[in-house]
């Protein structure tokens, strides 16, 4: 099915008609990230219907357009968001492979400091990996961590 | 969905009044999330309006809006189910305006990976 012309057609209205459209599509990958050392690790998992718009394409802005506004929600004083508009006018992404939705999604919904130099210190902050390498039942959940056997310098999602 | 547009400031019945539609656009609910807190990772059994899950530990999760709110001042309502564990409850933890920290917990009072977690909120969108 092909996208309509999105571009300026508010955000909300395309995932209704996505909603309405697309089937949605679970992804058997995980983003496992360690947001501070006294925590245990935190683990991403995509949402169907958003990663059905994903690999559609022209539906979802362009990522930095989230970091706009949360530069705007952080500064002192915000009230409400008057930058909205960049989430329905800017011009949206295309068609992603599910690998690039994953990385797109690390880059809106990961805090940045952990993406950004997931690969500094003595081990990764961050792992991409998939739904059957993860335990299977929560036992122990707050004790799971990214294991100390990954190192920074390797391909550790391979 | 045909994409039209019908602009109208006002909806007129022909005997029990009329209603301004910003009654409509910002009355309407603007995304929903219902997930297994217990299963494995957390996956969304039906959703509107999200990106991911991210699961923080036992009885903690939170959720990210595609289209985000206008601020963090959005109402919510969240639900839990009976299981072996007892009544749950659910109960926000802190939010911005495109993101959601929710908190599941037992009977007891304890942080519980519920089996049925259900989330839906209303409010403005930027």
């Amino acid at each position: 099915m092909k996208t309509p012309q999105f571009q300026g057609t508010h955000l909300f209205d395309r995932l209704c008609w996505a909603k309405e459209n697309l089937d949605g599509v679970q992804s058997d990958y995980r983003v496992v990230y360690e947001d501070s050392v006294d925590e245990c690790a935190k683990i991403l998992v995509p949402d169907p219907n958003w990663m059905a718009c994903a690999l559609q394409g022209g539906i979802l802005p362009p990522v930095q357009v989230y970091w706009e506004l949360a530069k705007d929600e952080a500064k002192e004083g915000f009230t409400k968001h008057t930058r909205g508009y960049l989430l329905h006018n800017t011009k949206p992404v295309e068609a992603m492979t599910e690998e690039q939705a994953i990385e797109y999604l690390i880059m809106k919904d990961c805090p940045q400091h952990v993406w950004r130099d997931w690969d500094s210190g003595n081990k990764p902050k961050l792992v991409i990996c998939r739904k059957e390498q993860l335990p299977s039942t929560r036992e122990w959940r707050n004790a799971w961590k990214i294991t100390d056997e990954l190192a920074t310098d390797e391909t550790v999602a391979a | 969905m045909a994409l039209g547009k019908i602009k109208a400031d006002t909806l007129e019945h022909s005997t029990a009044g009329s209603l301004d539609t910003k009654f409509v656009v910002n009355g309407s609910l603007k995304g929903y999330l219902n997930f297994a807190g217990n299963a494995g990772t957390p996956s969304a059994t039906d959703s509107f309006n999200q990106s991911g899950i991210t699961d923080g530990g036992t009885g903690i999760f939170a959720c990210a809006f595609t289209s985000s709110m206008s601020n963090a001042n959005f109402g919510h309502c969240d639900g839990g189910d009976h299981s072996a564990a007892g009544v749950n409850t659910n109960k926000f933890d802190s939010r911005s305006a495109s993101t959601f920290n929710c908190r599941a917990y037992d009977i007891g009072g304890n942080l519980n990976d519920n089996a049925y977690i259900s989330l839906s909120f209303i409010g403005d969108l930027a």
